[in-house]
């Protein structure tokens, strides 16, 4: 902490308290976000189950950069209680009972003590007070603090909740008011995780994304959609599941379709295209029960807003005039939700704070690269060759990734929320078709079929994608227009869309110039851009991580800022 | 006033509990533990849910599992909309 007296000082502590994706944010007194991180990102163990989310190595960080001393810190979780306080039987049956039971302990051990590692932190007679606050409107209450609306519609859909898995709030004036709540039971989110497992995959890793990848190389096969639509019912918009004997009885038929985690991928892409065709007819119904007049703009979040592919869908139905996602719409973004809340019950009749400006501004919150590793780097880095570009980083890095090269990228603030936005990205040229096969195989040591996404400046979106719309975070997939698919195939996923992340023009100067130097040598507005981190693991945190990837993987080359790492070419 | 009010409690409470158990209405006595009648854990959550959306009202998720009969939970649903 400095040295500046800060007795007087409030600081609001948020922690995301589900025992999965835990994160801590920091607010001040303002209101406004001074730093926010998922605790996977600092631990380098990918979502992070049962860490407690003021890990105190990250939290120690925090206070000591954000945090004048003797300040008082209020903390705020993201739960109203221990799920482990409610009968097992109400909880969602999709899961086999081990799993439902072991995720109420994740919970109870993250929640429980959320807060305690202040004792440690602050100096003696500080005192710190802790506050809980309701899931989903932690949920609401981050996703509207960002979104670029003063009234809106905002939708949690969402794995589970205090009572159930379905909010819906009112955002007017700066004040959010429940409309309704599901109770119980029926979750569109369990449902993808069953889904998930059914397709071979590893939900509690986090692999749903698999599953939306593979989506796109099967056909919804009628007598799958057929069984897998009846395995929730939504009763003016709240998810209900089928009595039990009957949901066993759906199980059994769609048995035969499941793929075991040691069959070939393929043998599940028509399980993984139905399963996602009865999601989108789920989540439409819901949204069918949140009717808006044409002029209404609507919020989505939850960890179900992480599905980009039915994201790109809603533009233009269900009468909504805009769509915002934020960029952590999980759980992780749920401690500046709750920091937010404990903001505003110590500032009645203020609004909820809005993001910084610029929408993709509100996304880089989280830790910068060590300036004295990067020195470090420069010295000792020893068989590469290191050069600093300084204020023509953009230029000489678009020209090596048109000459092919593959490049991490870690500059400024890290991203809050899953999806890399060119803070912590690999990029590469999207024109070459073996490029995706090279990344997938050389780098990131993923299964050959999964896409990667492009970055464009927005106002080129309508050029090259059958809709003009703005996706700052990656949130939503849209279908690239037919005559642009050959000119950049490594970013074309098997149903030609495209994951798109679009770089507004008053937004990261840094990422428009080297847009703007890469298509005045490649004559594409576009690179291929993923999260800088190797399967399995979260995206890289300190320039040690960084480094790692380069020497262990068939990464060309790390951008520190702007010190340029490269290996000699092959 | 109160009576009237009770009385339409008591009777939404017992046409949903009938409705979502399936239970004989002569079984389901106003002062019995919904759990001792056999109603299952999931359906006394719904039937909160159904109360919430009914009153307009912020139920807590274990109201109906502290005020275990249609009595008491009528009883504290009418504290609660006087307070509302």
């Amino acid at each position: 902490m400095s040295d500046s007296s800060g007795g007087g000082r409030t600081y609001y502590l948020g922690l995301s308290t589900s025992g999965h994706d835990p994160a801590l944010a920091l607010l001040d007194d303002g209101g406004q976000v001074l730093f926010a991180e998922a605790t996977e990102r600092f631990l380098q163990d990918k979502r992070a189950w049962g860490a407690a989310p003021d890990h105190p190595g990250h939290l120690a960080a925090v206070l000591a950069a954000h945090c004048e001393a003797g300040a008082r810190v209020v903390v705020a979780t993201s739960w109203t209680r221990l799920k482990a306080e409610l009968p097992t039987d109400t909880m969602d049956n999709l899961l086999p009972a081990a799993e439902g039971a072991w995720l109420r302990t994740q919970q109870k051990r993250a929640h429980a003590d959320a807060g305690d590692s202040l004792a440690r932190l602050l100096p003696a007679g500080v005192a710190h007070e802790r506050r809980d606050f309701d899931h989903h409107l932690c949920h609401a209450a981050y996703a509207c603090h960002g979104a670029p609306f003063d009234a809106a519609t905002c939708l949690v859909l969402d794995g589970e909740g205090e009572v159930g898995a379905v909010s819906l709030y009112r955002y007017r004036d700066g004040r959010l008011a429940r409309t309704w709540r599901s109770w119980g039971p029926g979750s569109l989110g369990t449902y993808y995780g069953w889904l998930t497992g059914a397709c071979g995959f590893d939900w509690k890793a986090g692999e749903e994304w698999k599953v939306m990848g593979l989506a796109a190389f099967g056909t919804p096969r009628p007598e799958l959609l057929d069984a897998l639509s009846q395995m929730l019912h939504i009763e003016a918009g709240r998810p209900r599941l089928p009595e039990p004997d009957r949901l066993l009885a759906l199980m059994a038929r769609l048995a035969p379709a499941r793929r075991a985690p040691s069959a070939p991928l393929m043998t599940a892409a028509d399980l993984a295209a139905s399963g996602q065709a009865a999601y989108a007819g789920f989540a439409d119904a819901v949204l069918a029960a949140c009717a808006s007049d044409g002029q209404e703009n609507l919020v989505l979040t939850g960890g179900c807003a992480l599905n980009s592919s039915y994201n790109g869908s809603l533009a233009g139905r269900h009468g909504f005039r805009a769509v915002h996602v934020p960029s952590a719409p999980g759980d992780d973004g749920n401690a500046v939700g709750a920091a937010l809340l404990a903001w505003m019950q110590d500032h009645p009749g203020q609004p909820l704070p809005r993001a910084r400006q610029g929408a993709a501004g509100s996304a880089y919150l989280g830790s910068r690269p060590d300036p004295a590793v990067i020195a470090a780097v420069a010295c000792h880095a020893g068989g590469f060759r290191v050069r600093d570009l300084g204020a023509g980083s953009a230029g000489y890095l678009a020209e090596r990734l048109a000459a092919g090269r593959i490049v991490g990228v870690m500059r400024g603030a890290a991203e809050y929320g899953p999806r890399a936005l060119g803070h912590r990205s690999i990029l590469a040229d999207p024109r070459p078709a073996a490029m995706k096969d090279r990344i997938n195989r050389q780098v990131k040591g993923r299964e050959p079929y999964r896409p990667f996404a492009p970055m464009l400046p927005a106002e080129r979106v309508g050029d090259w994608f059958q809709r003009d719309q703005a996706s700052p975070y990656m949130s939503f997939a849209l279908p690239w227009r037919e005559a642009r698919r050959e000119q950049v195939p490594a970013v074309v996923h098997a149903d030609g869309s495209g994951r798109l992340q679009t770089v507004g023009a008053d937004e990261e100067p840094w990422l428009r110039a080297l847009l703007a130097a890469f298509e005045a040598r490649s004559g594409v507005p576009i690179l291929l851009n993923t999260s800088f981190n190797v399967m399995g693991k979260p995206i890289v945190h300190s320039v040690q991580d960084a480094l790692a990837v380069l020497a262990t993987t068939g990464l060309d080359a790390v951008l520190l800022e702007d010190l340029l790492v490269e290996k000699d070419a092959p | 006033m109160n009576r009237v009010e009770r009385e339409r409690i008591v009777a939404f409470l017992r046409e949903r509990i009938l409705q979502r158990t399936g239970l004989p209405e002569a079984r389901l006595d106003n002062d019995t533990p919904l759990t001792d009648l056999g109603i299952k854990s999931v359906d006394v959550v719904l039937i909160s849910g159904e109360i919430e959306d009914h009153f307009d009202l912020e139920v807590d998720p274990v109201m109906m599992f502290e005020y275990r009969t249609v009595d008491a939970v009528a009883d504290r649903l009418l504290v609660l909309l006087e307070r509302a």
